[in-house]
């Protein structure tokens, strides 16, 4: 049995965003929206002031709550434990994004990328233009990552939800997530649970962990070290 | 201007759950509010009622089906609402929303039809009384779905017992209050008779008396009673709910206040409570203005509920 | 899921069922056929070598292209620099890349009037017609002798910079080759070069530290070196203490073991604090510096020392050092200047001795750019020497050699009138009694590169007729931004090689488009980190997406052919006959074939089979182009302990005979004393405490009453040098540099401040000092000392974009440029621009 599960070295981590912004070039998420997020806390006052940085994603949860409450199956438990979304079985009505505790899951109120379709130019005839750039790429993203539309749709469409998949496209090929590869700071782990050996259960084993909202009862997947 | 500003210029905060399922919520529930009146005379004075329960049984489906026209206005993808009748999620209150409404609105429909052909001697029909007592069923299973739904997707300003109670109180006083005013529109001209018939029953007969301002009295005081039952149980159900109630305080205050408790609550509980002390009946003009200020009350205390519970709390 | 979504609906035809989502089946992951299980492996694309320049650290990277489209960037592995990290920076580089608001093509200017409220009205043009009005106007400039009116302004350049920046105003006959450096952060370089003669950035031995005190240094965040900074860090905390010293919480104070939140422009109190608390309690490192001849430590407070009582080993003028300036400056003393509890200063200083030699003090722009801070520079790096982490384990180092090649030498192709041309005194008025301006050991070298604004306003020494810039955007980026708007609107003609519409290029007679750096140009860098240098490869992974061309050697070939064609043939010649294919010795016959031959001949030590080589063995071009990186022989320790430093005395100078000699040499030179020269240089000491490290007290423009809060700037984690503001990922994410906010520009005050004067977060308020005005949005924020006000520098873009600004069209700033309330002024040593050291005082206003 597999079970994946991410762990996060606090003390590790810089809090440089560089997971956040990785993760929305290689999923292609739409401006507005994140997969991979982060909240910051300052706390104290001068001089004795503390800053915290928390990176944030979909928790995978055990005991998902948008599984839960999702009317169509569309957000359902795959065999390896990962929460994911059918994008054909999605009717919007975003039951999962109020049952999330985490406020993870994003919904496409319009096209996503629309900007891409701005006839404008900054300079008329000097400058390019998004369209300019849409038929130069032949892509409706310049920058589009083909390697997403493995496992879930490219780009989504319109009026149905997306959010975090622990990058299946990529653990499917033995490759990391891409939040786990781009971290300059190597604070992200990832691998299954379920198997002793794996890289994850060594950090779980060397340092005592706490998850996000443990009260809300959806036993998340990713848990928080050092913090 | 370039897209980008239009997109990210945030509000406040962004409810993703707005009017449009504000309205689903508050038609519908007017909607089986008026069904269950409206059962409640078929059932109990029969062939009598003849006139206010064919209209009854008419307006609650239209009602609840404007409700659900609101709410699929409302999906990110409204034309797959079909498939929620094929991809089943027993754990999901949504997925059960789609099949009460669906069933609630053939059943009062299939009512009103038999009505229509058979008009009076439809109410002595045990097929009917059968009918009657299914949809009434349906009704009070969609009238609890409204606010089930709410509190089963573990929302601080949401997650409470009472939500489904209140919503379907509510549901159910607007709903009667509506059927009232029905009455006193479209038969007016035999409201002293039908009144007057039913006293000369209650004078004759230990038959009931049905006055509408003892009905209305009882569901306004019993709101008022949940509503503050509602309100004290906060204090004591853990942080969250307490900032999801400041939230609602904060972004909300005056409108809950003047809208739900003044307007929604105590003017109704006034004149229906002026009317059932001193024993008369309420006029024309007062059950207008009684259902008028219920039905304020009851829409803005659904909208107050469904958009306070989306303001984020603070952290996460 | 066997194929792609988009693919089964291009496939088959939308059915009704699909749209209804009647699908009941769930997706499964491992269902895929044979045939399509190949053409479905993630990154199956390629990944090919580059090198990023979003700060200076230069890093080693790859880009993965599929289908000739750039799509991510991650760190190159075969780097032992970054070894394979990156920052977030490069991620920004692919919306630079694909940002809609690029120049397409070249332009010419159609209105004649120049000034920030005017549109230029360009129009698109030929390449052909471009560089012909470029020429002519400088072949006019040669008809009338005047070629020493041409300026050629330098902004982020590769290894093939000369090839331009020197070839081209050389040959021609100017001596304006104007570089951005001292709005970077030469002052920085000076501590180093005055005591070690090594005028560069270090290198630091991260690994093995076990204490770093960090001036103003925040590399999580900013230069330099920030991947392997960001991937040590964990260790470097765990092993090591960290102290940083910087007026607000930065992202590297925020995980620091201490934060020493000193008032903007004080921090040279705390150096000599420092070395005070070091030379008093007798915790110097003794290898390094030597010691007392009878071991008695006769360093007291308060009293002067014999210097021949103490025997140095590889330092010279410790006792001076302590005479002139150390001996009374107590911890207390600098904790009622500082604002830094003494405390904590005894503290830091001790438990930076005890980790001695392995013990960094971090220099960085923040302590050095500062009106006085030459002698901060100084100081903050020579307590480095005082702990013995000169080239020592754990310590500040320099790095070794990557032989990338000079330009062939230029004397034989300059004519008379070059020869004439070129005599005239710089535009930036270097090398005046004020700037003795020195870099990397030659007086008057180092450029001033903001005083070019005040030369061409005040035609001193004469007026510049016409410049061509190339990445650069003085007009955004210099302190007293409003002077170079004024100074742009007299240049007669400006030509601007730039990626994106700029504020610079608002004023330009000409536009050129520039290939992006990172993925559309062959070119070579060389840098250093983790205590290896190396020579990193810039190729373009794609075909440049517009009508773009290479700035250093396609432009300058084509200017150099447009000149042949008009009877100037030298730098022609010159570009044609010097540069060969080291590889198939074939010279370049157009400016395409020129960028790849010029990077070939400027990078062929690190490739050529037949070269010795003190680090990798790469053996041909291609592979060079494929692993993307040389690295040379890990930074050894200790090489000029042994051999001596360059200094004037041979050893590290605590007393700057190097400096002494350098201003004794300009003195001379404007027949005056060394005294007047520190007057002229707004520096207040005089006499021999002039060539040690001292405290100096910190210039203020505006007066206290008026301008009652401090101003101090930062940079961001996400800043690409200034050019990622027009990228949505800059500002959706804007809020990782601790107290920012996404999609705004906020002026960070402490809360005690802010009830002061009636302000909240999200107020807009109108932020005023002597030099001018923004409008920004407040942010209360603990981490902002009180009676001082802290806010990023990157935004305030009035051009660039459609992001970066509010509205381009009408020329409406989205956030405030720092630039435009900071005052113009100098750390004169260097002729760096003073952008720290809390130079200008501001007064906020609800607006």
């Amino acid at each position: 049995m597999t079970k994946y599960g991410m762990v996060i070295d606090l003390h590790k981590c810089v809090g440089c965003s560089g997971c956040s912004i990785a993760c929305k070039n290689e999923n292609n998420v739409d401006t507005g929206m994140f997969w991979a997020h982060y909240f910051h806390e300052t706390k104290g006052s001068f001089p004795n002031v503390n800053y915290k940085y928390v990176p944030t994603l979909c928790n995978h949860c055990e005991d998902a709550a948008c599984v839960r409450v999702c009317p169509t199956q569309a957000m359902y438990k795959d065999e390896n434990g990962l929460t994911l979304h059918d994008p054909d079985k999605c009717i919007g009505c975003k039951s999962c994004m109020q049952a999330c505790p985490y406020g993870v899951i994003n919904f496409n109120k319009n096209k996503p990328h629309r900007r891409w379709e701005e006839t404008a130019a900054a300079i008329k005839g000097g400058t390019a233009t998004s369209k300019e750039l849409q038929e130069r790429t032949g892509q409706e993203l310049p920058y589009y990552n083909a390697d997403r539309a493995f496992t879930y749709e490219g780009i989504r469409s319109k009026g149905i939800v997306e959010k975090c998949t622990f990058c299946d496209h990529r653990i499917k090929d033995n490759l990391r997530p891409y939040c786990v590869e781009s971290c300059p700071a190597d604070a992200r782990t990832f691998g299954d649970l379920d198997d002793p050996s794996s890289d994850i259960n060594k950090v779980l084993a060397q340092y005592s962990s706490q998850v996000l909202k443990p009260e809300k009862g959806t036993k998340p997947r990713v848990f928080y070290v050092r913090g | 201007m370039y897209l980008i500003d239009k997109e990210v210029k945030e509000m406040d905060f962004h409810a993703y759950w707005d009017y449009r399922v504000a309205l689903d919520l508050f038609l519908g529930g007017v909607g089986i509010g008026v069904f269950l009146l409206a059962a409640y005379f078929s059932l109990v004075f029969k062939e009598k009622s003849f006139k206010v329960t064919r209209l009854g049984f008419i307006i609650a489906p239209v009602l609840v089906g404007l409700g659900v026209f609101a709410l699929l206005t409302e999906l990110g993808k409204p034309f797959r609402m079909l498939s929620t009748f094929i991809n089943v999620n027993p754990t999901s209150v949504t997925s059960w929303g789609g099949f009460l409404q669906t069933i609630f609105i053939l059943l009062s429909f299939v009512i009103f039809l038999v009505v229509w052909k058979y008009k009076q001697n439809a109410y002595q029909m045990s097929l009917f009384k059968g009918l009657v007592i299914a949809g009434s069923v349906f009704a009070l299973a969609v009238g609890i779905y409204h606010g089930l739904l709410l509190m089963s997707l573990g929302v601080a300003g949401w997650a409470n017992g009472l939500i489904p109670v209140m919503f379907l109180v509510s549901s159910i006083l607007s709903g009667s209050s509506v059927l009232m005013v029905v009455e006193a529109v479209f038969m007016r001209s035999i409201i002293g008779r039908g009144k007057e018939v039913y006293s000369e029953t209650a004078a004759s007969s230990d038959a009931q008396v049905f006055t509408y301002s003892k009905l209305l009295v009882s569901l306004v005081g019993i709101q008022a009673l949940l509503i503050l039952t509602w309100r004290i149980s906060l204090n004591s159900a853990g942080t969250e709910a307490i900032i999801a109630y400041q939230n609602l305080i904060s972004h909300f205050g005056v409108y809950w206040w003047i809208l739900v408790v003044a307007i929604g609550l105590v003017i109704p509980l006034t004149i229906a409570g002026y009317s059932t002390l001193k024993k008369i009946k309420m006029n024309f003009y007062t059950a207008m203005i009684f259902t008028a200020v219920v039905l304020i009350g009851s829409y803005a205390f659904k909208h107050i509920i469904l958009y306070s519970g989306q303001i984020p709390l603070a952290g996460l | 899921m066997g194929i792609s979504r988009r693919g089964f609906i291009k496939a088959s035809a939308v059915t009704g069922a699909t749209v209804a989502g009647l699908s009941a089946n769930k997706p499964m992951l491992t269902a895929f056929s044979e045939t399509d299980k190949k053409e479905q492996i993630a990154e199956s694309g390629k990944w090919l070598a580059s090198t990023c320049q979003g700060c200076t650290t230069w890093c080693p990277v790859q880009v993965y292209v599929e289908n000739g489209r750039a799509i991510k960037v991650r760190g190159n592995p075969n780097s032992k620099g970054n070894h394979g990290k990156i920052c977030p920076r490069p991620h920004l580089a692919i919306q630079q890349l694909y940002d809609p608001d690029r120049v397409k093509v070249p332009m010419k200017r159609t209105n004649p009037k120049k000034g920030r409220n005017e549109d230029p009205k360009f129009v698109p043009i030929s390449w052909e017609e471009a560089i012909d009005a470029v020429t002519d106007k400088m072949m006019e400039l040669r008809k009338s002798h005047e070629t020493h009116k041409f300026a050629l302004f330098r902004g982020r350049y590769t290894g093939a910079a000369d090839i331009f920046y020197k070839a081209l105003p050389t040959i021609f006959g100017s001596p304006n080759n104007i570089s951005h450096s001292a709005i970077c952060a030469e002052a920085e370089k000076l501590g180093p070069y005055v005591t070690e003669a090594f005028w560069d950035y270090r290198d630091y031995d991260l690994e093995h530290t076990r204490y770093v005190i960090m001036w103003s240094t925040d590399p999580v965040s900013s230069n330099r070196q920030v991947p392997h900074a960001i991937s040590m860090f964990g260790k470097v905390l765990d092993q090591a203490k960290v102290a940083v010293i910087d007026p607000r919480l930065s992202a590297t104070a925020s995980k620091a073991d201490e934060w020493l939140p000193v008032i903007p422009g004080q921090d040279g109190a705390l150096v000599s604090a420092i070395a005070h608390v070091i030379l008093k309690e007798g915790i110097w490192n003794r290898e390094f510096v030597g010691d007392f001849k009878d071991g008695e430590n006769l360093f007291a407070k308060g009293s002067a020392v014999d210097e021949a009582a103490f025997e140095e080993n590889k330092t010279y003028g410790i006792v001076k050092w302590w005479n002139l300036e150390l001996k009374d400056r107590t911890p207390e003393w600098a904790a009622e200047i500082s604002g830094v509890p003494a405390e904590q200063i005894y503290r830091v200083a001790r438990d930076f001795a005890e980790a001695a030699p392995r013990a960094i003090s971090w220099l960085a722009p923040g302590s050095a750019m500062q009106i006085r801070g030459g002698y901060t520079s100084m100081g903050a790096h020579a307590l480095n020497a005082l702990v013995g982490s000169i080239e020592n384990i754990g310590g500040t180092n320099r790095g070794e050699k990557v032989p990338l090649e000079s330009i062939p030498e230029l004397d034989s192709y300059l004519d008379e009138i070059a020869k004439k041309g070129k005599k005239h005194e710089k535009i930036d008025q270097r090398g005046r009694i004020q700037f003795p301006a020195f870099a990397k050991g030659e007086l008057h070298k180092g450029v001033v590169t903001n005083n070019v604004a005040d030369g061409i306003l005040n035609e001193d020494p004469y007026d510049i007729k016409m410049a061509i810039g190339y990445w650069n955007n003085f007009v955004f980026s210099c302190t007293g931004a409003q002077r170079w708007e004024k100074a742009m609107e007299k240049i007669p003609f400006y030509v601007h090689i730039t990626v994106n519409p700029a504020e610079m290029t608002q004023y330009a007679d000409i536009v050129l488009p520039a290939c992006h750096q990172l993925f559309e140009r062959w070119g070579v860098i060389k840098s250093k980190q983790n205590m290896n240098a190396y020579g990193s490869i810039q190729q373009p992974v794609i075909e440049p997406l517009w009508d773009c061309k290479v700035d250093e050697t396609e432009i300058g070939w084509l200017i150099a052919e447009s000149f042949a064609k008009k009877g100037f043939s030298n730098l022609y010649d010159y570009y044609r006959n010097e540069f060969t294919d080291p590889e198939t010795g074939k010279k370049a016959t157009n400016e395409k074939e020129f960028n790849l031959v010029a990077t070939k001949f400027l990078s062929k030590k690190l490739w050529d089979p037949s070269e010795e080589k003190k680090g990798d063995q790469i053996s041909s071009w291609q592979e060079f182009v494929d692993v993307g990186v040389w690295n040379a022989k890990r930074t050894p320790y200790k090489k000029h302990w042994e051999e001596g430093f360059e200094t004037a005395s041979t050893k590290f100078e605590f007393y700057s005979e190097t400096l002494k000699g350098l201003l004794d040499e300009h003195a001379k030179g404007h027949n005056t004393s060394i005294d007047k020269v520190m007057e002229a240089m707004k520096y207040e000491a005089r006499g021999d405490l002039a060539f040690v490290p001292h405290y100096e007290e910190p210039i203020r423009y505006g007066d206290e009453k008026e301008f009652p809060l401090i101003f101090t700037e930062h940079r961001s984690r996400l800043n690409r040098e200034g050019r990622s503001a027009n990228t949505t990922w800059y500002q959706e994410f804007k809020d990782a540099d601790p107290g920012d906010e996404k999609w705004d520009d906020v002026i960070k005050i402490n809360p005690i401040d802010c009830k002061k004067y009636g302000v909240k977060s999200g107020d807009r308020v109108k932020v005023t000092s002597v030099q001018g005005s923004i409008e920004v949005t407040v942010k209360e924020w603990e981490g902002t000392r009180p009676g001082v006000a802290v806010k990023c520098y990157g935004q305030g873009h009035w051009a660039y974009g459609r992001i970066a600004t509010m509205d381009y069209q009408k020329k409406i700033a989205r956030g405030g440029n720092n630039n435009e309330i900071l005052p113009s002024d100098y750390e004169h040593l260097s002729g760096s621009t003073a952008r720290h050291g809390g130079i200008a005082r501001i007064k906020i206003e609800k607006i």
